[in-house]
């Protein structure tokens, strides 16, 4: 039951596609830039593994390190697209550096629940590395198929629930981690089901987006970004913005004939 | 953003749209050996055409020939690389003639790094047994 003014998802993909227009390159900006961070650190971190048991531990442990602190570039980078469907103008790119000067440490605990989440699911895997638990041929579809679906859907459980605490982060950052969460918690109450349709309504957008060369996912990544942005204004019952200004009166003598 | 500003832009997405699939359609049929180009243009005709509706409802005209074209530029690459692949599958003859071309080309540096001829790695793909079969 909702008791606020609710957008259908029509009307949220529709804003969306409104903001994005004229924001494309400023978004794919940002979202490259984030590529290029995380992959540079995930390429040092896998330079310290070489394959012994011992080395695989500390490799485990800079993992882990790493996943934290990447909470503090996915919170700038909620913010950007927050700012982006609340119409903020200018749109600073700066704002994905947000995290490393603001609430940082908030950033980083919120980011723990995930990455607790996301080492739960890998147990089965790190239990085979470490020579514990052995693959048998019968098992190894299991092990190889099934897991990884489990890991996934764990992951996107916990997305569901907590998905909105770097958004409520950045709203309010005098909350408490334990508060942002239970926050996010009862935002999602009876709204659960509005956020896995947005996930699985995206998907042929996202193929589409893949088999542009691979290319069109940078597209596809704005796109899903301020969606989740407007689906979090939703939840807040505030109105999304629009890049659209009305002109001054001053302005009137501008003709529309020029565009024409 | 002024709202003339924001449809021009508006526009000029649609145009890309547009290109985009006019590009998708000439390479299906100018590059109809090497489809990926021709699909993955398709595939950014239609993204462009989904992404440049903004706030309006419906397509424009322009964004909807764009996607057309590109929907048509797909098929033609998709129905090129399935008549070939049916043909390599059906037809021994065929098959044959493009073994003796890549045995030419590459039989050597495939023999020395994997120890079969990329005719025997085919023909196990392909029938499922060797090249004598």
């Amino acid at each position: 039951m909702t008791d606020y003014n609710s957008k259908s998802l029509k009307e949220l993909r529709s804003n969306v596609r409104g903001q994005l227009i004229g924001k494309y390159s400023i978004c794919i900006f940002v979202t490259i830039t984030l590529a290029i961070i995380s992959l540079l650190v995930t390429s040092l971190t896998d330079k310290v593994y070489s394959g012994t048991v011992g080395n695989y531990l500390m490799y485990l442990i800079i993992t882990i390190i790493v996943d934290l602190l990447s909470g503090v570039l996915f919170f700038g980078q909620s913010r950007f697209f927050l700012s982006l469907a609340r119409g903020v103008q200018p749109l600073s790119p700066g704002e994905m550096f947000y995290g490393f000067k603001n609430s940082t440490d908030k950033a980083i605990l919120i980011q723990a629940v995930f990455t607790l989440v996301s080492l739960f699911g890998s147990i089965p895997a790190l239990l085979v590395n470490f020579g514990v638990l052995v693959i048998t041929p019968e098992f190894s579809k299991t092990f190889l198929i099934v897991l990884p679906i489990a890991d996934l859907l764990l992951a996107f459980v916990t997305k569901i629930f907590v998905g909105q605490s770097f958004y409520i982060l950045n709203d309010h950052p005098e909350y408490s981690v334990k508060e942002v969460l239970s926050e996010s918690i009862r935002l999602m109450k009876h709204r659960k089901g509005k956020f896995v349709l947005i996930y699985i309504t995206s998907l042929p957008l996202l193929l589409v987006s893949i088999l542009a060369f691979g290319f069109g996912a940078l597209w596809f990544g704005a796109y899903f970004q301020t969606l989740l942005a407007n689906f979090y204004l939703d939840l807040t019952g505030e109105e999304p913005g629009s890049p659209i200004k009305e002109p001054e009166p001053s302005d009137s003598n501008v003709s529309p004939d020029f565009f024409r | 953003m002024d709202k003339y500003l924001y449809e021009e832009i508006r526009l000029s997405m649609i145009r890309r749209t547009k290109f985009l699939g006019i590009a998708s359609i000439a390479c299906a049929i100018v590059f109809a050996s090497i489809p990926f180009i021709s699909m993955g243009l398709g595939f950014f005709a239609i993204l462009f055409a989904i992404l440049s509706k903004g706030y309006k409802p419906k397509m424009e005209k322009d964004s909807k020939f764009g996607l057309s074209l590109g929907i048509i530029g797909i098929v033609i690459s998709l129905s090129i690389t399935g008549s070939v692949v049916y043909k390599l599958y059906s037809d021994k003859e065929y098959r044959n003639s493009i073994y003796t071309v890549m045995d030419q080309f590459y039989g050597d540096t495939y023999e020395e790094e994997f120890g079969v001829t990329p005719s025997e790695m085919m023909e196990k793909l392909f029938t499922g047994g060797s090249a004598n079969d």
